[in-house]
């Protein structure tokens, strides 16, 4: 019988190596669609699948040029009007707004419009457009096109649309002027040119989601849509009537563009680092944190790191006990080892966060950190009257899967111990965890303690922070509970002189996020830096990437050998 | 008596097998280490994710680290020690459990038959139609993660193979002459089941118990490497191997060698498993120890 004993070793031997090789299995699992050979001289292969690898539009027999960007989630809607999530990522290039907005350089890039100005009281905003432009359908881009794309959006109400609620009217002055008349005074300029429901689409469109989501764009970007498998790949292939191609001088254009960009689906950051490595995809959305130094060193590969605006916040149960006490909230704020979560959630490649707003953004400021030190953490504890620790375990809630959430979880629970707070960690799915802290407006004593989650902006302004996590009228995402008038006076007036004394809202937003940094509702733990993988052989990378538009790679700007 | 020989001839057998001796010695390590774990781990905060070593990160296999270090500076040798304590929880609870509920219902259901039989095997039909892995994972998503969750989707979606295992044997051993006479003597049906029918239903159910201990091992791990099974920091092997995966390509040591423990300890209890249903069916013992050259 010893040969049976063998086999039943080799059996569950194969079957350890199969569970231990799920990302592989997973990997092959997501490879079956079709594959595009991106190396020199980039050719478009089809793979041996029987399944239809191009759509008729792209003949087999040219040359074209490719480039693969795998994305680490799935897509979910496709009109323009409503989307408010991982689509942003082609949307970018299929259409258009009416402006782009550089944060780094804090420059507005012409688009659709090719100028604008305000009246003296920011409540009329005029933008000249842009002339020769053609909608993929044909259709000559006019002002009339603007106001009923973001009539249409504002009609829908869903997603971003409550970018426009400024808005009290779209006048179309001519066929290429169009005039805003607001309800109060804003930022149009930077409002326009926001991440979503900011796009112009064509006036013949079917005015339906579903058209939409069957696949059919209206945009007039660089890019049109050639197929939408949002669960596995988006293929984009180059509008050739594209007005930005024919200016000599665009830098939202390059001559080398690549002729067809595929959007793949790669949900595991390290299955995406292999496909990078081996050429199998140009660029890689995220790679496993801790390769990065590795993969520097690689002469295949380009390793850019930008800054993002995107930031981890731990939002604080301010309605349950003992957690209500801002002693214990500030404890807390000084317990946690901020620099050593960097260290070890992010590998370095993150700021220690001062505030809500990110690093880098207009707003930011250095003075809002909490320091740590666990002395001064016993202290305020006992203060406020526990000085042998909390008796009640606390539960903190993090997004299942997130690696970089739960390390950070996981220090925060260690050090919190070191001053006598015992931690629940939980990972939750994100929809249970956010369904769970919405649930605490209503019963915050069954809602969690604590939990993390990550912000970015719509449009970049400080407002979309702190109305959004610190406002008593955000229902949605004030997971901390918090409500302060005075605070939400300051962020009000803030916004309303955005529009007319930068300055003065400048220092408004910096005294509201004071008064944030006493009440201590809600940690703000670290900014992340962006880091993108590509081949070495696609140029212009860094200038592809911009952190007002996440995730997006500007496929226009690339430059690759035919 | 009779059992006692019985018993003695089995693990006469299983030692003069070099490869079912190599399981039992597994067996009984992992046993030893499962209970002895948290006095043998030689950095006990690191085993229990109570401490963390921002300077000492991936650093590999040495004396001082055995296994290396993870992602947190954690010894890893010291977490898969400790992961054999709650691979031992995990397979106990879930057999126990299963057992638990699965003979009552397999005895019950057998002995009386009729409406109440025939009610309770569509019930565990109905948990047979469910591809059993798949339920399990349906379940632990449902009850959320941690331990004793985790222990009860497996044992519910465990249970119904035993119930059947039992409902058999109870259908077989009710119309034997000595149930009859048992009857006839005025025993309460209480005393019929728990005296004459139970222990002689029992003894298939109690092989394959043990011949599953490796799978539930095997689950368990499976489903917290997806994600579904024990909540962080607790040193679960298959949450270990899928927190080293994340850095596989920078330490190979923090998956590999959960991985390896589980490899070892899955293939021991199957040896084992295989061993025991050897010696116990009587046409396989008569080869083998003719084989061995043994006169019965």
């Amino acid at each position: 019988m010893n040969c049976k004993a063998v086999s039943k070793f080799l059996l569950i031997a194969v079957i350890a190596v199969l569970i231990a090789a799920i990302g592989a299995v997973v990997y092959l699992a997501r490879i079956t669609g079709p594959t595009f050979e991106t190396t020199t001289p980039p050719t478009l292969v089809s793979s041996t699948t029987p399944t239809p690898i191009t759509t008729p539009t792209i003949p087999s027999t040219t040359t074209k040029s490719v480039v693969v960007y795998a994305s680490l989630s799935e897509m979910v809607t496709a009109d323009p009007s409503t989307e408010f999530s991982n689509s942003i990522l082609w949307l970018c290039l299929v259409y258009e707004p009416l402006l782009w907005y550089d944060p780094l350089q804090d420059k507005l890039i012409p688009a659709l419009a090719e100028s604008w100005e305000a009246s003296e009281d920011g409540m009329i905003w005029t933008f000249h457009l842009r002339k020769g432009v053609v909608f993929h359908d044909g259709t000559p881009f006019t002002a009339e096109a603007v106001k009923s794309s973001i009539e249409r959006t504002i009609n829908l109400g869903q997603g971003a649309a409550f970018i426009w609620d400024p808005i009290d009217r779209i006048e179309v002055v001519d066929d290429y002027t169009v005039s805003f008349i607001l309800k109060y005074p804003a930022p149009m300029e930077r409002i326009v040119a926001s991440s979503y429901a900011a796009w112009i689409f064509s006036p013949k469109t079917p005015n339906t989601p579903e058209w939409f989501n069957e696949g059919n764009d209206a945009g007039s970007g660089p890019y049109k849509l050639v197929k939408w498998d949002p669960e596995n790949e988006v293929i984009l292939e180059k509008f050739e009537d594209w007005w930005g191609w024919k200016l000599t001088s665009y830098e939202m254009a390059s001559p080398n563009a690549p002729d067809v960009f595929v959007v793949k689906i790669v949900k595991d950051a390290v299955t995406q680092e292999r496909l990078v490595i081996s050429g199998d995809v140009s660029i890689a959305q995220y790679v496993p944190i801790e390769d990065v130094e590795k993969l520097k060193e690689n002469p295949n590969l380009k390793v850019v790191i930008k800054p993002s605006f995107q930031n981890l916040l731990l939002f604080i149960n301010t309605k349950k006990s003992p957690l209500d006490n801002v002693l214990v909230r500030k404890a807390i704020a000084h317990a946690i080892p901020y620099e050593d979560i960097v260290k070890v959630a992010r590998s370095g490649l993150a700021h220690v966060a001062s505030g809500p707003i990110p690093t880098g953004m207009w707003g930011h400021s250095d003075d809002f950190r909490y320091e740590y030190n666990l002395d001064e953490a016993r202290r305020l504890l006992s203060e406020a009257g526990y000085p042998n620790g909390l008796e009640r375990t606390l539960t903190l809630t993090y997004t299942a899967g997130d690696i970089y959430e739960k390390r950070t979880a996981e220090l925060i629970a260690t050090s919190l111990k070191k001053i006598g707070i015992n931690i629940d960690i939980r990972p939750m799915s994100w929809e249970e965890q956010w369904a769970l802290a919405q649930s605490g407006w209503e019963n915050p004593e069954g809602a969690q303690d604590l939990f993390i989650m990550y912000w970015w902006p719509t449009y970049i302004t400080p407002f979309d922070f702190l109305y959004n996590m610190y406002h008593s009228e955000s229902k949605a995402f004030n997971l901390a509970y918090y409500e302060n008038p005075e605070f939400e006076k300051l962020i009000e007036e803030a916004v309303y002189y955005e529009g007319i004394d930068e300055e003065k809202a400048l220092s408004l937003y910096y005294e509201a996020q004071r008064i944030a940094h006493e009440d201590v509702p809600i940690i703000p733990l670290w900014d992340m830096v962006d880091v993108r993988v590509g081949r070495a052989e696609i140029g212009n990378l860094d200038k592809a990437i911009n952190p007002a538009y996440p995730t997006v790679i500007f496929a226009q700007v690339l430059s690759v050998e035919k | 008596m009779k059992q006692l020989e019985e018993t003695r001839m089995v693990l006469n057998l299983i030692i003069r097998k070099p490869i079912s001796l190599i399981a039992l010695i597994i067996v009984f390590g992992f046993v030893i280490v499962g209970f002895l774990a948290p006095y043998l781990v030689p950095y006990p905060e690191d085993a229990w994710g109570l401490a963390y070593n921002v300077e000492n990160r991936f650093s590999p296999p040495s004396l001082q680290h055995l296994f290396g270090t993870d992602a947190l500076g954690r010894d890893v040798f010291s977490r898969v020690l400790l992961g054999a304590r709650f691979s031992l929880m995990i397979a106990v609870g879930v057999i126990g459990i299963a057992l638990i509920i699965g003979i009552p219902v397999g005895v019950i259901a057998g002995y009386y038959g009729g409406k109440i039989g025939n009610f309770l095997m569509r019930v565990t039909d109905m948990f047979l139609a469910f591809p059993p892995l798949l339920l399990a994972i349906v379940l632990a998503a449902t009850l959320g993660r941690g331990l004793l969750n985790l222990i009860i989707a497996l044992a519910i979606s465990w249970w119904p193979w035993y119930s059947r295992l039992v409902f058999i044997q109870t259908n077989t051993i009710k119309n034997m002459p000595y149930v009859d006479s048992a009857k006839i003597a005025g025993l309460s049906t209480f005393r019929i089941l728990y005296k004459h029918i139970i222990p002689n239903a029992l003894t298939p159910t109690i092989v394959q118990a043990a011949l599953d201990m490796g799978s539930a091992i095997l689950e368990a791990a499976g489903l917290s490497f997806i994600g579904v099974g024990v909540k962080p920091p607790t040193p679960e092997w298959g949450l270990l191997v899928s927190e080293g995966w994340q850095s596989i390509n920078v330490a190979w040591w923090i998956a590999f060698f959960p991985g390896l423990a589980i490899l070892v300890t899955v293939t021991g209890f199957n040896l084992l498993a295989d061993a025991l249903r050897e010696s116990a069916d009587p046409r396989l013992r008569r080869t083998i120890l003719m084989r061995l050259g043994i006169k019965q």
